[in-house]
């Protein structure tokens, strides 16, 4: 079964033509239609729940918690019983004849199909050009990330199998307008994807959502997606860092743990230094030690300029020379 | 909007916070961390903090932005009781800043504040989701960091390592990225002495207390960790429901505190109460007591364990004396930290044969110094200041 997944703010003009579109393109198909609409000041859900009547497979959920287009398709994806799940957009600028294209890769065996702008066939229709060079920007950004690689990352028209978002449900943290592009980045390497031409119509009527904040939530996404994507190197190559670094310094301080012999002149060493010097204890910072000797750095912590200076120190002699006299 | 007003009110009451701290000056511990003093802590925060030494309002800088993660990590708890109603969550807002320990503690340069913090985002991660497979490598870069802030975050092991657990990642994986970051705090204690030695000799120091002096200072700290009100509820929630992580790392702090009771250690109790609180809050009859109850409790604490108002005798003096045409302070007597952060000029301890540029202050009675040197002396708030000449 297939189950169409229409999240609405403010969109009650658009509403009626929308489901009817939709159910004259799967007419004779086994599908559902759930509109998840977030509490619209236009009372959108009371029009959806009005034309019940008329589509028996039609379900309303009203939010009145939570708002956002990403969490009301997850919302509409947990809430669907169908094995496929699609989601479009509706103010009327998706084509609802692409649903039966989309169906149809599924059930063929891809993963996942995307109606896309960018393929041959596609268009981002008479965007103006600074909504055309954004949206062109948002997709170059957000192309790499993904594991799953698609021509329009940011597309809001694709199905997916249920089998694939049981895979990546957990994973999803859905906020602002992009869950395609959060969802590509969950999903396995090896999953099918398919893409379908779309042009993108003008909207109906209403206004559009995008606004500035959405534009950063999508930079937040962007940034949280890269983080994941790169955790694990980031990770190895800090605990690597860390390692290099004590390492070297440890293997310098070895006979202080292993020579008691060393230990002790270490110790006896810089309480006579400081003791003669007047240093503090905490003001010195001993970098290498042998069975005769030791380098150490001394500093006042002083704020503003404060030297740093290295000595070695023999504890035969009890001398304490600059380094490299 | 209302968030932006309830950010901008909770950022005012991070920045009272902040400059009360700064009235007071610097304690030594936070001269360690300002400083990059090479102990007792992990290097990570210290380093940070140390490279804005040029900074002339360097202190109050950072009391700033401690003050603010402190106040402002409320908002984890916004982030993960999504379920909760409005007034609940309020109630746990309400809970976390009344706390007397993080009033307390807000505005210092401290490491106990900051793994509060870090622990009350493990706390987040926890309850916010099911599964954090999908960032099991984040959350291990984050334990990493909490561990090279301040060894005390190894008390949150048990929690980060229940966190690991619900994961759906291999066990090999889990265990090595819990592991990992252990083991290199580990290696890294090694190759600082002075760290080992420092806890060596507080451990020594505490050693002589009796048991029920313990007792009754790690239930004051409790007390202190949630307002009295908190405190109660919190850990009748996590005894009521008990989760392992947040049980057993409860268990740790509370045997830490047993051994140490440093007055700042209180917070490190402040986030696991927290939890205890989120898991109680659904009943109307708590979130009326901690409307109520914490900011009362903050109150009677504040009555009864009045915080330090008075500036400290390092800023008072340093702040006094004139420094000019001196090259170097030595201190007789057993000084702090906050004695190098305050001067403007080295800071040694005293040894014979001053010269006519030291500047010497003496913390015990140095009239024998001034005989033999021939030197002046000035009385400054209890503390005599010896030099050539005024």
């Amino acid at each position: 079964m297939l189950s169409v997944i229409l999240p609405t703010y403010n969109e009650v003009g658009n509403i009626e033509k929308l489901l009817k579109g939709i159910a004259d393109v799967l007419k004779g198909e086994d599908f559902e239609m759930i509109v998840v609409d977030d509490n619209s000041p236009d009372r959108t859900w009371q029009k959806a729940e009005a034309l019940k009547a008329e589509y028996p497979y039609l379900h309303v959920i009203r939010r009145t918690k939570e708002k956002g287009l990403s969490s009301a398709i997850v919302c509409g994806f947990n809430e669907a019983k169908g094995n496929v799940l699609l989601t479009m957009d509706t103010d009327l600028q998706h084509d609802p004849a692409i649903i039966t294209a989309l169906n149809a890769a599924i059930g063929n065996g891809a993963d996942v199909a995307v109606a896309s702008r960018y393929i041959e066939g596609g268009s981002v229709g008479e965007w103006v050009a600074g909504r055309r060079y954004l949206s062109k920007t948002a997709t170059a950004l957000a192309s790499r990330l993904p594991r799953v690689r698609s021509t329009d990352p940011m597309s809001g028209f694709f199905a997916l199998s249920r089998s694939s978002f049981e895979h990546v449900r957990a994973s999803l943290r859905p906020t602002g307008f992009k869950i395609l592009f959060e969802i590509l980045s969950f999903l396995p390497k090896q999953s099918v994807l398919t893409e379908v031409p779309l042009t993108f119509a003008m909207r109906g009527s209403g206004e559009s959502k995008l606004s500035f904040r959405v534009e950063l939530q999508f930079l937040w996404q962007l940034f949280r997606i890269g983080l994941i994507r790169m955790q694990a190197a980031l990770f190895l190559l800090v605990a690597s860092i860390i390692l290099l670094c004590t390492l070297t310094r440890l293997f310098a301080l070895l006979p202080l743990y292993l020579d008691a012999e060393a230990r002790r002149s270490v110790q006896a060493s810089l309480t006579q230094m400081a003791d003669e010097r007047g240093w503090l204890l905490s003001d010195l910072s001993v970098r290498s030690v042998s069975r005769d000797s030791m380098t150490i750095l001394h500093r006042f912590h002083h704020r503003g300029v404060d030297e740093v200076r290295c000595y070695n120190v023999d504890f035969q002699s009890s001398s304490v020379i600059p380094c490299g006299n | 909007m209302r968030k932006l007003s309830a950010i901008i009110a909770l950022e005012l009451y991070a920045l009272l916070l902040a400059v009360f701290q700064y009235s007071v000056g610097v304690r030594t511990d936070e001269a360690k961390y300002l400083l990059n003093i090479p102990y007792p802590h992990p290097p990570f925060v210290r380093f940070v903090l140390s490279s804005t030494e040029w900074l002339p309002f360097q202190e109050l800088f950072w009391r700033i932005i401690f003050a603010t993660l402190l106040i402002q990590s409320v908002w984890l708890f916004w982030s993960f009781s999504s379920s909760l109603s409005v007034r609940q969550r309020a109630a746990l807002f309400v809970a976390w800043n009344f706390s007397a320990a993080v009033i307390f503690q807000a505005g210092t340069v401290m490491m106990a504040p900051l793994t509060a913090v870090q622990a009350l985002v493990f706390v987040w991660f926890y309850f916010r989701f099911k599964d954090n497979t999908s960032t099991i490598w984040l959350l291990g870069l984050f334990w990493l960091v909490s561990l090279f802030t301040a060894y005390q975050a190894l008390l949150y092991a048990p929690l980060v390592l229940h966190i690991f657990w619900k994961t759906k990642a291999s066990f090999s994986l889990k265990i090595a990225i819990f592991s990992i970051p252990v083991a290199l705090l580990a290696l890294y204690s090694f190759t600082n002495p002075l760290a080992l030695a420092s806890m060596v000799n507080v451990a020594g120091k505490d050693g002589a207390e009796s048991f029920l002096f313990r007792i009754t200072d790690t239930g004051k700290l409790l007390l202190l960790a949630g307002s009295f009100t908190g405190s109660v509820l919190g850990t009748i929630g996590l005894l009521k429901k008990p989760h392992f992580g947040l049980l057993a790392s409860f268990i740790l702090v509370l045997f830490y505190v047993l051994l140490g009771r440093y007055s700042y250690y209180a917070i490190l109790f402040t986030p696991l109460l927290m939890a205890g609180l989120f898991m109680l809050i659904d009943r109307r009859s708590v979130q009326s007591l901690m409307f109520v109850g914490m900011p009362l409790g903050a109150c009677c604490c504040l009555a009864f364990w009045p915080p330090q108002t008075e500036p400290s005798l390092a800023r008072q003096v340093m702040n006094q004396v004139d420094l000019s045409g001196h090259t170097r302070v030595m201190m007789v007597g057993t000084f702090g930290h906050e004695w190098q952060y305050q001067s403007t000029v080295p800071v040694l301890r005293y040894t014979s044969q001053p010269t006519e540029t030291d500047l010497i202050v003496c913390l015990e009675d140095c009239t024998d110094i001034e005989e033999e040197t021939g030197f002046q002396k000035q009385s400054l708030f209890g503390v005599a200041v010896v030099r050539s000449q005024f």
